[in-house]
């Protein structure tokens, strides 16, 4: 539970050796590396823009590429391949496979290519099936739809809007008055459109459009040479043939598919390259020599300086950073159990180098609000299995295995507070003990094992008040641990009197809390029965001096202020006014603990609301009374509720440790320390380099 | 007239209350939320695990209306006298009603969220914090209605 120390580090040689010497250093994975602007004239930077602009293309290239490629030829998967470890890669294999970059690179863009003839295929289709579309009514046609006339008639082709037959039409012509004969053949109608031929004599072709057009005759907009049908057959030829090309280029798309490692490997080969151009651009140059600089964490110098030097001719100097003036970045070191918590801290924020690296301190109340969130120990036993499993199947790399372990050391809480509380999916066990049948579960016919022989402490549905009580307490000694860390944080800097008036009084005030809350919330919830009347007698018996720890907590906080100021040597008004400032910390210490002791009281809502929604599900899933539907819909039901809770659980525990709990001493806002590294997703170098 | 509605009665709409306000407020809520978690996905659609944590936040009032519709359930019983009945009523009334209203800010506060996922994933983890903190008066909503539940049996 430490932050690592950081050493300034400085290496300087020849610049031949630049580049293997920053590959060395992107393989050590040790170095942050810093931009720094030289003082003097002689040195230059080496702009490395424009490379990693051009590895920028090439990697969205490939990235495109595998993307379209897990599109039609998916990848099998699933949450534990998931956690499948790398393929090594030796560094003579990663030169050899470096080597065909480019014709991986080609392949790719043959990739890229063809899926976009697919993208143009399918917006010709939309485009020619609104074509289609428009000639559809036009389909009964027997005469191209640009037909005029014959030798002694003149022939109208045209919509109206609406639904029309021929009697309406020529009854609305036959309104107009006009002196011509008339024929007209309805080739369709829907409830938009009629199509219509209209027929008269070539000399009363004026007045007869003219007619035509005031009762709402419009010539089609794109008439056609041929039949209708011809061009319909034509357009649904096209849409034939464009299906075809995207089958055809799917096809040869699936093809590459035996390259897909090559292209996955190629994506990380261009980050590779792409970190190491942005690296080369933040070291200066002279024109023999170049510096870059860094930090590095002290266990690391010894094996990267002895490497270096063997290999190349290089200075090297290493040196304490500057904390006050630098910008120095935090590592941390943790041991399995405080490394899970690193992902949390870190979406918080990184710990400056004056915190406690709060990663090993909050990982028992961590598990253990989890826990008891979830509260069902058949989730926490589902979850480790899966744990498990993978864990068995694996050989887990670092970061994976974090994620493993956190996940595990969830379920393990899960599964404690679940057999304290007697949760196991819901009351999954009363069912079993009567076959399933819900009338005996309501009447409580056979007692299942656990509920008879009393496996369990108490249960939160019958005991809301204690359940409520205990997730105060929980919250409370929660609270005080980091008050603890402030305190102890203050007495690591020297600052004793503050840590004794302003943490201090605060422990005081928690453990004070413990019996009034006892008895003005609970009114001894926890006396009724055996298992829980040792906490009450505690709190009985150690209820006044936590009493006069709660005034004493609250007479110090009051007082705290006057006593800095004395120990400043302030001026007496203000000294005096200590005391206006005394008031309102008491005020802010009154309230502000009474809210964060309530807010734990999402430990009882999360809580009851994963067995209350797994009982109702037992219940649902009896009401068939068939075991075998019990069992689908149970499944069903409870996979559903997990996930929820999960979730939940999950956003409400980091709510309580980043809102409650690092408020009490965490500062944050560190530097984190982001070594040049090897960024890669689908292999790893082996060790022996 | 209570009379002859009798208590059940009164406590079932009690129940019903509940579960009907924060069930509405939250299907709102996650509905209004997973808009604006779509809108992220079209960009990229790796980010899907954050969103969803985000869209999954407003409905926990939901849950908790649930809850507390059950726990009337189960204290419900035929003879129950019109003063138990509006009890109980007036029990379900603080989950049914801040869980309605703290649902649909939920919302509010966690689709913002997910600019933020989208803009600066890193910072995810602090803006599901933000959407957790409107959440404590559902919570302590939920703790009166409890609390208020087990003072009428």
């Amino acid at each position: 539970m430490a932050i690592l120390k950081m050493k300034r580090i400085e290496i300087l040689a020849m610049l031949s050796d630049s580049k293997s010497i920053v590959d060395l250093v992107q393989q050590s994975q040790a170095v942050h590396v810093i931009d720094y602007t030289e003082e003097s004239n002689n040195f230059y930077k080496f702009s490395t823009g424009a490379a990693v602009g051009q590895f920028d293309k090439f990697y969205n290239v490939t990235v495109s590429a595998r993307e379209i490629l897990n599109r039609y030829v998916p990848v099998k998967g699933g949450l534990i391949a998931s956690f499948a470890p790398r393929p090594d890669l030796s560094v003579s294999d990663f030169h050899k496979k470096a080597q065909a970059a480019d014709e991986i690179l080609s392949k790719c863009y043959g990739i890229n290519a063809l899926y976009k003839e697919i993208q143009d295929c399918r917006v010709e289709i939309v485009r020619v099936e609104t074509a289609l579309e428009q000639m559809r009514p036009w389909e009964n046609l027997d005469i191209p739809s640009s037909f005029k006339e014959t030798a002694s008639t003149a022939v109208f082709v045209g919509s109206m809007e609406g639904t029309l037959d021929r009697e309406a039409i020529l009854s609305k012509i036959a309104e107009l008055g006009g002196d011509f004969d008339l024929d007209v053949k309805v080739t369709y109608s829907d409830k938009n459109l009629t199509c219509l031929v209209a027929i008269c004599h070539k000399d009363d072709a004026k007045d007869v459009e003219q007619a035509l057009r005031t009762i709402g005759y419009v010539a089609p907009s794109d008439p056609t040479k041929h039949e209708p049908k011809v061009r319909i057959a034509r357009l649904e030829k096209e849409i034939e043939k464009c299906n075809e090309k995207i089958a055809e280029n799917e096809e040869k798309i699936k093809t590459y598919a035996e390259f897909r490692d090559d292209i996955a490997f190629l994506e990380d080969y261009f980050v590779l390259r792409m970190d190491k151009y942005k690296a080369l651009d933040k070291i200066s140059m002279s024109n023999n020599i170049f510096v870059l600089r860094g930090y590095i964490p002290e266990p690391e110098v010894e094996p990267l300086q002895t490497k270096l030097e063997k290999l190349f001719d290089v200075a090297i100097s290493v040196s304490d950073p500057d904390f006050e003036n630098e910008d120095v970045p935090v590592a941390l070191e943790n041991g399995t159990i405080g490394r899970t918590m690193e992902p949390i801290t870190e979406m918080y924020g990184t710990p400056t180098h004056d915190d406690v690296d709060p990663n090993t301190v909050m990982t028992w109340f961590y598990y253990l609000l989890f826990g008891f969130m979830l509260g069902d120990a058949g989730y926490g036993v589902i979850m480790l299995i899966v744990c498990l499993i993978v864990m068995f199947k694996y050989r887990l790399e670092p970061h994976k295995a974090k994620t493993v372990h956190y996940a595990l050391l969830c379920s393990i809480g899960t599964i404690v507070w679940g057999a304290l509380f007697n949760g196991w999916f819901g009351d999954l066990p009363m069912y079993i003990a009567n076959g399933f049948n819900l009338e005996g579960v309501m009447n409580r016919t056979n007692l299942d094992f656990i509920s008879a022989n009393h496996l369990y402490w108490f249960l939160p549905l019958e005991h809301t008040t204690r359940f409520l009580l205990f997730a105060f307490f929980i919250g409370i000694l929660h609270l005080g641990l980091g008050v603890a860390v402030s305190l102890y944080n203050k007495l690591r800097h020297k600052q004793i009197l503050e840590a004794l008036v302003q943490d201090f009084p605060n422990l005081l005030i928690l453990a004070g809390v413990i019996p009034l809350i006892n008895s003005q919330l609970g009114a001894g919830a926890f006396s009724e029965n055996p298992p829980t009347k040792f906490i009450d007698d505690i709190i009985t018996v150690a209820s006044k001096p936590l009493y006069i720890c709660l005034i004493a907590g609250f007479a110090l906080v009051f007082v705290g202020p006057v006593i800095l100021a004395i120990k400043d040597k302030k001026p007496f008004l203000k000294i005096l006014g200590g005391f206006a400032s005394g008031a309102n910390d008491f005020y802010g210490a009154a309230s502000g603990y009474i809210g964060d002791i309530l807010s734990y009281a999402r430990l009882l809502a999360l809580g009851l609301c994963t067995g209350v929604i797994a009982s109702v599900i037992n219940q649902l899933a009896a009401m068939p009374g068939n075991p075998i539907l019990f069992v689908i819909f149970a499944i069903f039901g409870h996979t559903i509720n997990l996930g929820i809770n999960l979730i939940g659980t999950y956003v409400h525990t980091n709510r309580l440790q980043y809102v409650e709990f690092f408020s009490k001493f965490y500062e944050s806002g560190g530097l984190p320390f982001k070594p040049l590294n090897v960024k890669t997703k689908s292999f790893k170098f082996k060790e022996e380099i | 007239m209570l009379q002859s509605i009798g208590g059940l009665t009164i406590a079932i709409f009690g129940a019903a209350f509940a579960a009907i306000l924060s069930g509405m407020g939250s299907s709102k809520g996650v509905g209004i939320v997973g808009q604006a978690a779509a809108g992220v996905i079209t960009e990229d659609p790796s980010k899907f695990g954050k969103v969803l944590i985000l869209q999954i936040l407003p409905g926990t009032q939901g849950l908790y209306g649930f809850l507390a519709a059950f726990l009337i359930m189960n204290n419900m019983s035929p003879d129950m006298t019109v003063m138990q009945g509006l009890g109980y009523f007036a029990a379900g009334l603080p989950i049914a009603v801040t869980g309605f209203y703290s649902a649909l800010w939920q919302a509010r506060v966690a689709a913002s969220g997910c600019s933020v996922v989208a803009k600066n994933p890193d910072q995810s983890g602090k803006a599901i914090i933000f959407a957790a903190m409107v959440e404590t008066y559902a919570v302590l909503a939920l703790l009166i209605t409890i609390l208020l539940i087990g003072k009428v049996a």
